[in-house]
């Protein structure tokens, strides 16, 4: 036992070392006290003279190139993976701009480490999606204390000290869904809702969003609303029972909270030969484009990533540059229902 | 009577069981120079403190993994248990706003509470701690969502909150070295846990359980109360790293540690415990913590993307098992 | 019979702080039964893991039938007609008999390449019956008994075109009939060409069914010779290097009071069992395997149900579990020491401290000091061979082991002390140590419960015997009136006798 905690406070001292070797030149006495005071200090008006790979700033703002870390929900998702390549193309895109992307891996533990990380490695700025509204609000607290400016993009945190957000309302992604089915619908139908995993906030605010559109619609009511907790299998097997439960012509509608659960409910419909009902999801995958191409899925409503992706780099780049902040800038959905506007999509991103 | 070495035999035999012995810690060290060496940012000050907070709720778990391990069990509910430590202590202060201390209590008493179930199915009921727990694993997720109502519970309390993510002294903006309060928890969870496996007489038991069940019982070991009492520890210091865990996401969530269960395994096993019991140090889990947390934290830095990361990692955890393997072996 | 089937020349093998193996040698021929003897620790088991492949040596040649080669594995050494059969039979327990007979070699369909379950039992079923043996094929490995495992995994070596048959100390375990129908099978593989290579410390069994024996002492070579012209003094002496005058060193002491009383004690495996144990007294259970001796033990020790009353001093003991017979005064070395004996990937200290940790302890801390110089005390005194107490118990050699179990349960002195099969698979010097320190127990005022299935052991150490047959006890024998026959008789059933 003496010998492990022996060992670990070598272990300590042996990294605290590393650390303070690296950042200044090792005074004899106190190299703890000396490590790198200036090293962390706001980046933008730090001199960065100590660091061997600061970037070759001249202090001249004109032809700098921005740090900027970019952290994200899980890239094991569509979505994020569409996002995350419209990122990259505007890294390509812009000179000044350098991106460096993380992946929370959907751990918020992780999320706050890697800002942390990002902190560390002294970021100009950082473009925070977050992972969770209440749990990643403590990156921004960390961000603020080492004045690094950040700004969100496709989801938010309850804790409002960001410079602007970059998204969509999602709101209004249910609300597009919900007008979109009543219209289809011609103004009266059963509908069913398969959710979200409950708590998510896309689930709070797309189910929000349908709710209001439909409230509209005084013949068209919700006949069952569960979650589908934002698998496909999960929504395969609970539209399986749904259209056990229901007869032909007691189901008209299925709106999904994502492509996924969408895609889900298609392959249930399908399956058990009843394809009039008509199936609506929200994100814009690659396989509901493709469904809807085929005439399979009635509409997806498009998250515009890659739009919302440049706006949210521009806006960065614009208070490095010393703009006021714009606050909170929307980028609208777009509801894709014809095979013509699906085969656009796809090309743009495959 | 046997035959007797030579002094200097037995010399180099000490140095080379001290190398073997050590293998672990110099892996870790070896990979700290080729991330030092290679990053300037990882050998940051403020770097090195991330890597010991990032490492602290991870470290928890597996302290209590480890005593599990060591008793011959294993325990797949650690996560839903972190988290409806977390929901508790949030839901405690929706309602009284400033009670820390009690938030803090009652989200450790309820993960211990929980505990109790694996505890009985597995001490009392004889059901093989891998079933049990996930059986406990489904029943806490739930009984989680269920308080929880399913959704996250914000904590607004700052004192709270500076469990997750406060310092010991706060030097933050100088930039000196400053101690975050998870890692000041950490710490206290090893010495309490090295306290109660090294110097007490439970300690030697759960060595002795996990070792040879029947020879314990057979030495008069109680060997139920034993098992009882480990997953109930265990519970405690789930309830701790829940604390911590709701602290730093500033929220009380039924989902927030799922999966954390396998990182603790993993850091178990990386320092050298043995799945099927009697063998184990809590500061080798340590050293397993640090090395799972160094390789996360410079991969990251390098920017390796994730997808590469997870087969790095998993390559990375093999050879430092078989390295620790090769060299005990002779 | 002169044909060399092996010959093994020069073998080193040192392992970190020991060198089990200096210039070891070791020459069979075909047909011949060759005993492998020497203490624990001699390098016996190294030699055969190092034939078996299971390591590789540092120097030394092997040939076998002529040619050089090298074992890289097990499995290559089956290929060369090489098997093993070791003490702890490792079957598949789940498995069926036949299945375990065709391990790694099933009968299969010929188009499909699926199991032929038929043609395996019918096979398996024929090989059993064939070799003799009333066994069914379709029966589960774990429930059959040893000596019948024993003859399942002798069949399976057989059948699987084994020249040359490792047994280690595969009479260890059996009763004496069954060790007779053991021995009958040996010379039925040898008269086939078949050679053996046995390990044993059982010397009194080698001018039954040895031709030749090999001592090995400390990893090296002490000679070869035929059994025939040795006496059991002369390997003994070739073993320890020193003569063993005195097997059996039983001192009378003073008997005193009763200490323990037991009253129709039944459990599962026997029943109405009654009997006294005195203090300074030895008492002696002798019996076939499967009699019921060493549950009648584990009832007293609290580790088995069990109706009935048992009293110590008197006083009526209810034990549920061990606990409650360790608080009472009970200690009992259990008949397998690596089953409930020892836990073996912990240190000998630790073993040895475990159930006294309430002496060492103040308040909640363990004092560790006063617990190193109690368990080194007792370790001393018992002559345990270890580096230091920091070993792991699984390192030591089987007769350190039964020591160190013995120090486990005489760091605090009991008033009864049970001991299963104490000396099983111990080398001969362990041995009379063992039964050296009994004497000084019962001397001590102790009351001792001795199993044994070794007749000369029994009745060299007993002040008393009690024959157990079928869970019921046969009869009983006082010193001065033992006699071979007459308990072989009451434990194969023959004749009931009363006090």
């Amino acid at each position: 036992m003496k010998r492990a905690i022996a060992l670990l406070l070598a272990l300590v001292l042996a990294l605290g070392l590393m650390a303070c070797a690296s950042e200044t030149t090792p005074t004899a006495d106190t190299p703890a006290d000396t490590g790198g005071d200036a090293a962390d200090a706001p980046a933008d008006t730090s001199t960065d003279t100590g660091d061997a790979d600061a970037d070759t700033t001249d202090d001249g703002t004109a032809d700098r190139v921005w740090r900027i870390g970019v952290t994200t929900q899980s890239w094991e998702h569509e979505f994020l993976k569409n996002l995350v390549n419209a990122l990259r193309a505007v890294d390509e895109e812009l000179p000044n701009v350098e991106l460096l992307l993380y992946d929370s891996e959907d751990s918020i533990e992780k999320q706050l480490s890697d800002v942390d990380t990002m902190i560390a490695d002294q970021v100009d700025g950082v473009l925070l999606n977050p992972l969770s509204f209440e749990g990643t609000s403590a990156a921004v607290d960390a961000c603020n204390a080492a004045g690094i400016p950040v700004v969100e993009f496709i989801s938010y945190t309850e804790n409002e000290n960001y410079e602007t957000f970059v998204g969509t309302d999602v709101k209004s992604s249910g609300i597009m869904a919900g007008e979109f089915v009543a219209e289809a619908l011609g103004g009266s139908g059963s509908v069913f809702e398969i959710q979200g995993q409950i708590g998510h906030t896309a689930q709070i605010n797309r189910g929000a969003g349908i709710a209001e559109a439909l409230e509209a619609y005084p013949d068209i009511t919700v006949v069952a609303s569960q979650s589908g907790e934002f698998s496909k299998e999960t929504a395969m097997n609970l539209t399986e029972a749904w259209l056990l439960q229901y007869d032909v012509g007691e189901i008209d509608a299925i709106i999904a909270h994502n492509d996924q659960m969408a895609l889900g409910a298609m392959n249930a419909c399908i399956a058990a030969g009843r394809p009039e009902i008509k199936i609506v999801g929200i994100d814009g995958d690659m396989e509901a484009l493709l469904a809807v191409q085929d005439g399979t899925m009635a509409a997806t409503i498009v998250d515009y990533c890659e739009e919302e992706a440049r706006m949210a780099v521009e806006e960065m780049v614009s208070i490095l540059e010393g703009n006021e902040p714009a606050g909170q800038i929307y980028v609208d959905y777009v509801c894709v229902s014809t095979p013509e506007e699906a085969e656009e999509w796809i090309a743009r991103r495959s | 009577m046997g035959t007797r070495r030579p002094v200097k035999d037995l010399n180099n035999e000490r140095i080379a069981e001290q190398i073997r012995k050590y293998a672990l810690v110099i892996i870790l060290l070896l990979m700290c120079a080729v991330f030092a060496g290679i990053s300037p940012t990882f050998r940051r000050l403020t770097n090195i403190i991330n890597i010991f907070r990032q490492s602290s709720i991870n470290g928890i778990l597996a302290v209590g993994m480890t005593l599990v391990i060591i008793i011959g069990g294993i325990d797949l509910s650690i996560g839903p248990l972190c988290a409806i430590s977390g929901v508790a202590a949030a839901l405690y202060l929706e309602v009284h706003p400033d009670g820390v201390v009690t938030a803090i209590l009652l989200g450790i008493l309820t993960a211990t509470v929980m505990s109790a179930w694996t505890a009985v199915l597995v001490a009392h009921l004889r059901v093989a701690p891998f079933i049990a727990t996930l059986s406990t694993m489904s029943v806490v997720h739930g009984v989680a969502l269920v308080v929880a109502d399913g959704v996250p519970h914000t904590i607004r309390n700052s004192t709270f909150t500076a469990i997750g993510n406060g310092y010991l002294w706060d030097y933050t903006l100088t930039n000196r070295i400053s101690i975050p309060i998870p890692v000041v928890v950490f710490v206290a969870v090893i010495l309490v846990a090295s306290f109660l496996l090294y110097k007490t007489r439970l300690g030697r038991y759960i060595y002795a359980v996990g070792g040879n069940e029947n020879a314990a019982l057979a030495a008069g070991i109680h060997v139920r109360r034993v098992k009882f009492i480990t997953y109930l520890f265990n519970g405690l210091l789930c309830g701790v790293a829940g604390v911590v865990l709701a602290a730093r996401i500033t929220s009380g969530q039924p989902n927030a540690a799922d999966g954390y269960e396998m990182d603790a395994i993993t850091a178990v096993i990386v320092g050298g415990a043995s799945m099927a019991g009697g063998v184990g140090k809590i500061g080798m889990t340590i050293i397993g913590v640090l090395i799972l947390a160094v390789m996360d934290n410079g991969l990251t830095i390098l920017g390796v993307e994730s997808y590469y990361q997870e087969i790095v990692k998993g390559v990375i955890i093999a050879a430092a098992v078989l390295i620790d393997i090769k060299t005990k072996k002779t | 019979m002169e044909t060399e089937i092996l010959r093994m020349t020069g073998i080193c093998k040192a392992f970190p702080g020991v060198k089990a193996l200096d210039q070891a040698q070791l020459t069979v021929c075909a047909g011949e039964v060759h005993a492998l003897v020497g203490e624990n620790g001699a390098g016996k088991s190294t030699l055969m893991k190092i034939l078996n492949g299971l390591i590789q040596p540092d120097a030394g040649e092997i040939i076998l039938a002529g040619k050089p080669c090298r074992i890289k594995s097990p499995a290559a050494a089956k290929q060369l007609g090489i098997s093993m059969i070791y003490q702890e039979l490792n079957p598949v327990r789940h498995l069926t008999v036949s299945d375990n007979l065709f391990l790694g070699r099933e009968p299969v369909h010929g188009r499909t390449g699926l199991l032929d379950h038929r043609r395996q039992n019918t096979e398996a079923q024929a090989m059993l019956d064939g070799f003799g043996v009333r066994i069914q094929a379709k029966a589960l490995m774990k429930d059959l008994s040893i000596a019948q495992m024993q003859m399942v995994e002798i069949l399976k070596a057989v059948s699987g075109g084994a020249k040359l048959i490792v047994m280690d100390e595969p009479t260890s375990s059996l009763a004496d009939e069954e060790i007779q129908l053991l021995f009958a099978k040996i010379r039925e593989l040898t008269a086939r060409g078949v050679a053996i290579i046995y390990i044993t410390h059982r010397l009194e069994e080698l001018p039954q069914i040895a031709d030749r024996i090999t001592v090995l002492r400390d990893g090296r070579y002490i000679g070869t010779a035929p059994v025939a012209g040795l006496t059991r003094a002369e390997m003994i002496q070739m073993m320890v290097g020193r003569e063993v005058s005195n097997i059996f060193p039983k001192v009378d002491c003073p008997i005193g009071e009763t200490v323990l009383e037991v009253e129709n004690l039944s459990g599962e495996r026997f029943r109405d069992v009654s009997f006294r144990v005195r203090r300074g007294e030895i008492l002696g259970f002798y019996g076939l395997v499967g009699a019921g001796r060493s549950e009648v033990c584990r009832a007293v020790f609290g580790m088995d149900r069990h109706s009935g009353a048992v009293r110590l001093d008197g006083k009526l003991l209810r034990a549920r579990r061990p606990s409650d017979a360790i608080a009472a005064g009970i200690a009992m070395v259990p008949e397998d020491r690596k089953e409930c004996g020892l836990v073996l990937c912990r240190s000998i200290g630790e073993n040895i401290a475990l159930p006294h940790l309430s002496l060492f302890t103040d308040g909640v801390v363990l004092n560790r000091r006063r617990e190193r110089a109690a368990c080194t005390e007792i370790a001393d005194k018992l002559t345990v061979k270890m580096r230091d107490l920091q070993q792991l118990a699984g390192n030591l050699s089987g007769g350190n082991q039964q020591k160190v179990v013995l120090c486990k349960w005489l760091l605090q002195t009991p008033k009864l002390l049970i001991l299963d099969e104490p000396t099983r698979g111990i080398d001969v010097g362990a041995k009379a140590e063992i039964h050296t320190l009994m004497c000084q127990f019962a001397k001590m005022g102790m009351a001792i419960i001795m199993v044994s299935s070794e007749l000369p052991e029994v009745m060299g150490m007993s002040d008393r015997i009690l024959v157990m047959g079928d869970g019921r006890i046969r009869g009983e024998f006082h010193r001065g009136d033992f006699s071979q026959n007459e308990i072989l008789k009451c434990a194969l059933g023959g004749t009931e006798r009363g006090n």
